[in-house]
């Protein structure tokens, strides 16, 4: 991983979080973002979008967050493209489970839409 | 919240590209069509529950499980802590549910779930009016959270180690007692200020988000409902005496081998 955080594939079944953190990724933080309402439309549409980091919520119908990025590591490109959950689960084991998947970070929700770019450069810089 | 505000936000952002972007127009703007479009939501969650009621089948419980978990993150999201709280109880009924430690033909139980549902959308009628007032909502939260946890205490871990949170959880399965465990202080700290607990365990080890200290203290300065609320600390070698002598908790139990059995008869003499 290096090189400066540009573009962020955000995978998210909620569209009014999505919609919030559109605001909060592309306005307030300035990313290239492209929004996929499911794991099976991101896995599609990765290739094309080329992302430096995987931003993804954990539970979604379906597949979900885990599925869809075990799904994701299956594709040479992008075996080892940065990742970053989001989830309201806040438990330690929940939290470990996630992290144990090889991710950057975990991030809890709610989030601060002001301060989620913020975040999420930190945890890259923190990787780098 | 529907595609066509997920769309309007999207477009409002493209065409405001190379413009100064008026933020908290946009962010009041999607609170807003969030709020209006809630009650839709709770009728889902409320169909889910009762059709599982009815059918026991597994993916209605599942569904309703996760819009309920979705609505706790968004209400966040949008800065209405109300809902996220009314969600958080209820999620973890449910998670009672899953756990088999509830009857699925519990009527009460569905009544309660319900109940909860109701609570959020009176909650969103309140945000809609403009009302930050919520005053009446947390009193029926509160007993709703009583009458769900009769003769039950409700603990909260704070804790970055698992293992930790596990012990003490173990150590108190067979009590009258629910835990709930969070890694992440400032998480821990909103839910203290918002829901009733009985007790708090601490181990004061570095926490995400928030230190233990800091989090003690802000509990205690508060004028919430936790303010006057037993702390146990957990005593290492990491926190031996900074954090035990500013946060100054109502017991310290030593994390050792016997750490399970003090905890158990620390909330049995001090608490049941």
């Amino acid at each position: 991983m290096s090189g400066l955080l540009k573009k962020i594939l955000y995978i998210e079944d909620e569209p009014d979080i999505t919609a919030i953190a559109t605001v909060a990724l592309e306005t307030v933080g300035g990313f290239d973002l492209k929004s996929c309402s499911s794991g099976f439309q991101a896995i599609e549409e990765i290739h094309q979008f080329n992302p430096d980091l995987i931003l993804l919520d954990v539970m979604m119908p379906d597949l979900d967050g885990p599925s869809t990025l075990t799904k994701i590591r299956e594709l040479e490109q992008f075996r080892d493209t940065p990742a970053i959950f989001m989830t309201a689960k806040a438990q330690p084991d929940d939290i470990k489970q996630l992290k144990a998947m090889g991710v950057l970070d975990v991030i809890t929700k709610p989030f601060d839409p002001m301060t989620l770019s913020k975040q999420i450069n930190q945890i890259w810089e923190n990787a780098a | 919240m529907g595609e066509r505000c997920l769309t309007a936000a999207i477009e409002k952002q493209k065409m405001s590209k190379g413009k100064t972007v008026d933020l908290d127009e946009m962010l009041n703007q999607l609170k807003q069509s969030f709020l209006s479009e809630l009650p839709e939501r709770c009728d889902q969650i409320e169909s889910h529950i009762l059709q599982y009621s009815e059918t026991h089948n597994h993916n209605d419980f599942q569904e309703a499980y996760r819009k309920v978990h979705s609505l706790k993150g968004s209400g966040g999201t949008y800065g209405v802590g109300i809902i996220s709280t009314i969600c958080h109880q209820l999620e973890d009924l449910l998670s009672e549910l899953n756990e088999q430690r509830q009857d699925y033909d519990n009527e009460k139980f569905i009544d309660h779930c319900l109940a909860y549902v109701d609570l959020a959308r009176q909650a969103a009628q309140f945000a809609l009016n403009d009302s930050d007032n919520f005053e009446a909502i947390e009193q029926q939260l509160e007993k709703l959270r009583n009458e769900q946890t009769k003769n039950e205490l409700l603990g909260i871990i704070i804790e970055s180690s698992s293992t930790l949170a596990q012990v003490c959880t173990s150590a108190l399965k067979g009590l009258p007692v629910k835990i709930i465990s969070i890694n992440d202080g400032l998480l821990a700290l909103k839910r203290l200020l918002e829901e009733k607990f009985d007790f708090v365990i601490i181990g004061g080890k570095s926490l995400k988000g928030l230190n233990g200290k800091a989090l003690v203290a802000a509990i205690r300065c508060s004028e919430s409902i936790n303010k006057d609320i037993n702390i146990i600390a957990i005593r290492s070698s990491d926190n031996s005496n900074d954090f035990l002598n500013e946060a100054k908790p109502n017991m310290v139990l030593m994390k050792d081998k016997s750490l399970a059995d003090q905890l158990k008869q620390t909330i049995r003499s001090n608490m049941l």
